[in-house]
C-alpha cells in the first residue's frame, strides 16, 4: 500500500473513521466533560454557559462535615480493601500458580464469580449475613463486602504476570540457601509487582466506585462518597456533588496514571532485555 | 575415605505405579566430578533433585557425611546447583547475582564485595559486575550462574545439562574450563547430562542410567573399553551391535552364529551357549580389506559398501551384511574413494564383545 497515493475510496474511509472515532469517544466522555465544569460556576445553577469561575463548592466541599466524613470513608475502605485484596489474591494466585493438578480452571472460575454475579445479589445476601454477625453499618463489613468484588480482579492481574514468572527461579534461589519468605521478597514480588500495582488499583478503583454494596452494608457513619452523592443528587441548587464528581475524577485519573506508567514501565523492560540479548 | 554423598535404597514414583528411580545405590567420593549419563527419562535427573531437595524419595534414603539427608528443606543443603536455563535473577545485575547467596548468609559487606570479586575472576568475566543478566550471552549467563553457585563454597555443586543451550563450539570450551575449574578449586561436582561425549570428557566416574537404574557405574576408559551390557555399549561411544546367537563357549571368548555369516569370535560377557547375543564392535577397530590379522585368528567377513559419509578427518562406510545387518567402518579419509560394491571387512577376536540380548 506504501508509495500508492489512497485512493478516493480510501480517503473517505478515513474520513469516516476518524468522525467516528470522534463522536465515540463523545460518547464516552461527553456527560463527563459536561458536568464537570459545573463545579466551577459560581451560581447554583446547572445552567452554560459559566458566568462566574469559583471554587466555592470545593470550599463548601472540604467544610461540611458530612462531605469530607464521606470522602475520609471512600479512602478509609479503599485502603483497607485494597490491602485485604492483595493479601488474599496474591496469596490466591501463587497457589493456583504452584497447583498443578487438575481442577485448577474450575476453582479459577469459582473465584471469578463475584465479578460476573450482579453486585446487587451479593450486595444483598452480605446485607443479611452481616447483620446476623454484627458486622452491618461496620467499616469491617464494608471493606470485606468490596474485597469480594476486589480480591477476584487481583488474582487475575497476578496471575497473568506470573505466567512470566520462571518457577525455576524459586528452586535457584533455594538451593543459593534462601528461605522461601525470603525468595518472596526478593525475587518473586519483584518480578510479578506491576501485576501486584495493577491489581491494586484496580482493587482500589472498585471499592472507590461501589455504590451496591454500600448502599446496603454502611451506616450513617461509613457513608462513603458515591453514597453521599446519591443521597444530595435531588437537590438542584447543590453544586457541591459536581465538585465531589471532580474530586473523584481526579482520583480515577491518578489511577489510571499509574496504571499506565506501571505498564510501560513492564514493556519497556522486556523489550529492552530482549533488544540486548539479541 | 568415606563418600560424601550416599544414595542407599533410593526409589522415586510420581504416579504409584511406573518408578522413575529404582532401587538406587550410589556412593558419590569427596572431590569427584561424577557424571550422570543417560538417555531422558531414566532417572538421572530426577536422582539430581532429590539430591538437591526439589523432590523427595518415595522410600530410600539420601546421606550427606553420614547423615540422613532426606528430611532437609532445599535452602539448608549447603548445595551449589547451576540451572540448564541458567535461572538468574532478571532483575538483579551480575553483581547482585552472586551477592545474593552471600547476603542470605548475612555477610558483611565488604566480605561480600570482594568474594563476588573473586568469583567473577574465577570465571573469566570481569568487568560485566553491573550488567543485566539478558544483556549478556548465553555463555557468559552460564558463567555467572557458575559463579554464583561457587561464590558461597559449598562443598557440593549440581549441575543438570548447564550447557545443553550453548552451540557446539561454545560447549566444548565451557566443558574443558568447568573441568579446570573443578581440578583448581576440588569441590564435589555432580554433572548430569545426556552428551555421551561430554561425559567422557568431564567426569572421573559415569554412572549410566538406564529406565531408573544404573547400568554400569566406571570410570571414562572402562566405560568405553569394556562396557558391563548391551546398552552401555551403544549409548557409549559409537558401536555396532551385530545380533546373532552364542554357538560355544571357548575358555574367555565365545563364537556367535549369525545365519548367512557364520562363527563370529568375541570376548564374552555374561552369556550362557545358545542363548541370543549382541556382538558389540567399535566402527574404528574395523579394517577394510583382509586387513591386519592373520589369517585364521581374526574375524573376517564379506559383504556390500552402500554408503560413504566424508567427516573430513575420517570416512564413515556403511557395509551391508548377507544377512541385512550394517555395520559401521570408520576409516582414515583417503578411503573415501572406495568403490561401493563387495568388499571385506575383518577385526581381531578381541576387540569385540559378546553380551545378552
Amino acid at each position: 500500500m506504501t508509495g500508492f497515493p489512497p485512493t478516493p475510496a480510501q480517503k473517505a474511509g478515513r474520513l469516516l473513521l476518524v468522525v467516528f472515532g470522534v463522536l465515540f469517544c463523545l460518547f464516552l466522555i461527553g456527560p463527563i466533560l459536561a458536568f464537570v465544569p459545573m463545579a466551577f460556576n459560581d451560581v447554583a445553577v446547572l445552567h452554560y454557559p459559566i458566568q462566574h469561575f469559583s471554587l466555592r463548592w470545593f470550599r463548601a466541599l472540604f467544610a461540611s462535615s458530612d462531605w469530607s466524613r464521606a470522602l475520609l470513608n471512600s479512602f478509609l475502605v479503599a485502603a483497607g480493601t485494597t490491602f485485604l485484596a492483595l493479601l488474599i489474591g496474591v496469596t490466591a494466585a501463587i497457589g493456583l500458580w504452584r497447583w498443578r493438578s487438575a481442577g485448577k480452571d474450575a476453582l479459577m472460575v469459582l473465584i471469578m464469580t463475584p465479578m460476573i454475579v450482579p453486585s446487587v445479589i451479593g450486595a444483598t445476601s452480605m446485607y443479611f449475613a452481616f447483620a446476623r454477625v454484627g458486622l452491618d453499618y461496620s467499616y469491617v463489613g464494608l471493606v470485606l463486602a468490596h474485597c469480594a468484588f476486589a480480591a477476584p480482579i487481583v488474582v487475575v492481574t497476578v496471575s497473568a504476570a506470573l505466567q512470566r514468572f520462571d518457577g525455576n527461579l524459586l528452586r535457584a534461589a533455594a538451593s543459593l540457601g534462601a528461605p522461601p519468605l525470603l525468595t518472596f521478597r526478593r525475587v518473586t514480588l519483584p518480578l510479578i509487582l506491576p501485576g501486584v500495582v495493577s491489581g491494586a488499583v484496580f482493587a482500589f478503583a472498585i471499592s472507590f466506585d461501589d455504590v451496591v454494596a454500600a448502599l446496603f452494608l454502611a451506616g450513617p457513619d461509613q457513608r462513603t462518597l458515591p453514597v453521599q452523592m446519591y443521597m444530595r443528587s435531588g437537590d438542584l441548587f447543590d453544586l457541591v456533588i459536581a465538585a465531589a464528581a471532580t474530586v473523584m475524577l481526579v482520583i480515577a485519573i491518578s489511577l489510571m496514571a499509574v496504571l499506565l506508567f506501571v505498564r510501560r514501565g513492564d514493556r519497556l523492560r522486556q523489550t529492552g532485555a530482549q533488544g540486548a540479548a539479541h | 575415605m568415606d563418600p560424601i554423598v550416599r544414595f542407599q535404597n533410593i526409589c522415586k514414583t510420581y504416579d504409584g505405579r511406573s518408578q522413575v528411580v529404582r532401587d538406587l545405590n550410589l556412593s558419590v567420593e569427596r572431590g569427584e566430578f561424577l557424571t550422570l549419563l543417560g538417555p531422558s527419562g531414566s532417572g538421572k535427573t530426577t536422582s539430581l533433585m532429590m539430591l538437591a531437595g526439589f523432590e523427595m524419595p518415595t522410600s530410600g534414603e539420601i546421606y550427606l557425611d553420614n547423615k540422613p539427608f532426606s528430611g532437609l528443606p532445599p535452602h539448608r543443603r549447603e548445595i551449589g546447583m547451576v540451572f540448564q536455563n541458567y535461572a538468574l535473577f532478571p532483575h538483579m545485575s551480575v553483581g547482585e547475582n552472586i551477592a545474593f547467596p552471600l547476603q542470605v548468609r548475612r555477610l558483611d559487606r565488604q566480605e561480600i564485595v570482594t568474594r563476588v570479586r573473586r568469583a567473577l575472576d574465577m570465571v573469566q568475566l570481569p568487568g560485566v559486575i553491573d550488567r543485566k543478566p539478558a544483556e549478556l550471552s548465553g555463555g557468559q549467563q552460564q558463567r555467572v550462574a557458575l559463579a554464583r553457585a561457587l561464590v558461597y563454597e559449598p562443598a557440593i555443586v549440581l549441575m543438570d545439562e548447564p550447557l545443553g543451550a550453548l552451540d557446539r563450539q561454545l560447549r566444548e570450551g565451557m566443558q574443558i574450563e568447568i573441568k579446570s575449574l573443578h581440578q583448581r578449586i576440588g569441590v564435589t561436582m555432580i554433572y548430569v547430562t545426556h552428551d555421551q561425549q561430554e561425559a567422557l570428557t568431564m567426569s572421573d566416574r559415569i554412572a549410566v542410567f538406564n529406565g531408573g537404574v544404573i547400568e554400569q557405574l566406571a570410570v571414562p576408559k572402562t566405560l568405553y573399553d569394556v562396557p558391563a551390557n548391551a546398552f552401555v555399549a551403544g549409548f557409549v561411544g559409537e558401536n555396532n551391535l551385530l545380533r546373532g546367537r552364542l554357538a560355544r563357549r571357548i575358555g574367555d571368548e565365545g563364537e556367535v552364529d549369525m545365519p548367512g555369516i557364520g562363527l563370529i569370535r568375541g570376548r564374552l560377557g555374561e552369556v550362557a551357549e545358545g542363548q541370543p547375543v549382541v556382538l558389540a564392535i567399535r566402527p574404528e577397530k574395523i579394517a577394510l580389506g583382509t586387513g591386519s590379522c592373520p589369517p585364521g585368528e581374526g574375524n573376517r567377513l564379506s559383504g556390500n559398501l552402500i554408503e560413504r559419509i566424508y567427516l573430513g578427518d575420517q570416512t564413515k562406510l556403511t557395509i551391508q551384511l548377507p544377512d541385512r545387518q550394517t555395520v559401521t567402518v570408520k576409516a582414515g579419509s583417503l578411503l573415501f574413494d572406495a568403490a561401493e560394491g563387495p568388499v571385506n571387512v575383518s577385526w581381531a577376536p578381541e576387540d569385540g564383545i559378546v553380551f545378552a540380548a
